[in-house]
């Protein structure tokens, strides 16, 4: 009889995932695209939680790592692109 | 440093490395297998003992509710801190903000794309129903207040989308976010202190646990403090976002 806490294929298959999605945060060199990558990689994670049965683990993970945390990181990146544009056009008209 | 002796170093260190992690692996149980003592007991007590059918809520906000806590104080003093640096207060304020707090100014929808505004706004009513499940139904099921209360604080800014930046403001306003989040962690408290006045120790669970376990009412002090993470959560992350939106609003006023 198979042991039924066995790793499954599905719980491989997401260990996987979560191997690519980091790879693909760190090889985004673009901080904009890293945040979506990183948005990406927190849905992963969350799953993977999921199927290694912690499903208070996956949706704190869901809400933080591919929500409250992308979500920083693409607002201060807009913020600081606004206040770069506002210095340019300063100087352009002195 | 060439390029050669950096790999070198590379590859030495990534060999030491890898050596001593498959070396900790050997020993460690089988998957899924391996549970703890503290484990074991609460699998048999938790749910008897609190009515709470989620043993992950009974420990997070009944057994070990002081850490929560504690991890409350921390959130509060980040959203204070980034409030500090980020928000520009009265004293800083400039002609466009005090144009911005007149009634009669009327400014466009924020977004120019109609399928993202359709989108966002069909979403708001469904994170928000999403979340006020979540948030009140963490006692019986996966989730609760830390979860609920990020879904809700997402839906002001799906109306921001969907709308403007002055309807943001209009259904979050300021002054109840800031009312919001201190009162969150006063309820907390609160209730800690009701376990200590009523009780043995602080945080001790001493509210009516409700007629049996996986009932929505129930479980006493950890769905209460479910309730006051949500309002805390909810507000802290809504009054970061807003030292955004404020920032949007300035910039589209200078136009």
């Amino acid at each position: 009889m198979k042991d039924p806490l066995a790793i499954s294929a599905l719980q491989i298959g997401s260990l996987f995932l979560v191997a690519f999605g980091a790879a693909g945060v760190v090889s985004s060199r673009n901080p904009t695209n890293q945040a979506i990558a990183m948005s990406f990689y927190g849905l992963v994670l969350a799953l993977m939680f999921f199927v290694f049965q912690a499903p208070d683990v996956s949706l704190s993970q869901l809400v933080v790592g591919a929500l409250a945390m992308p979500l920083m990181i693409l607002l201060t990146l807009g913020k600081a692109a606004a206040r770069d544009l506002e210095k340019a056009r300063r100087r352009k008209q002195p | 440093m060439s390029l050669r002796k950096r790999f070198a170093l590379f590859f030495f260190s990534m060999g030491v490395l890898g050596a001593l992690y498959v070396g900790s692996l050997v020993d460690l149980p089988p998957i899924g297998h391996g549970i703890g003592a503290y484990a074991e007991m609460l699998l048999e007590i938790a749910v008897p003992e609190t009515h709470a059918t989620d043993v992950v809520a009974a420990v997070t906000f009944g057994y070990r509710a002081i850490d929560t806590f504690i991890e409350e104080l921390i959130l509060f003093a980040a959203v204070v801190g980034v409030s500090v640096i980020m928000r520009r207060h009265s004293d800083e304020r400039d002609a466009t903000e005090r144009e911005l707090e007149h009634p009669l100014m009327i400014h466009p929808a924020s977004s120019e794309s109609d399928a993202v505004r359709a989108l966002t706004a069909a979403l708001a009513g469904i994170s928000l129903t999403v979340g006020l499940y979540t948030a009140a139904h963490g006692q019986v099921s996966p989730g609760g207040g830390f979860q609920g209360g990020i879904v809700l604080a997402s839906v002001p800014l799906l109306v921001y989308l969907a709308a403007s930046p002055e309807r943001y403001l209009r259904i979050a306003p300021i002054p109840l976010l800031e009312y919001a989040k201190a009162l969150g962690l006063l309820a907390f408290l609160g209730i800690g202190f009701a376990g200590a006045l009523f009780g043995q120790a602080f945080f001790d669970n001493v509210f009516p646990l409700g007629p049996r376990p996986s009932s929505v009412v129930s479980s006493g002090m950890i769905l209460l403090l479910s309730l006051a993470t949500t309002v805390e959560v909810s507000a802290g992350f809504v009054y970061l976002l807003t030292s955004f939106v404020e920032e949007a609003l300035r910039q589209r006023l200078t136009k």
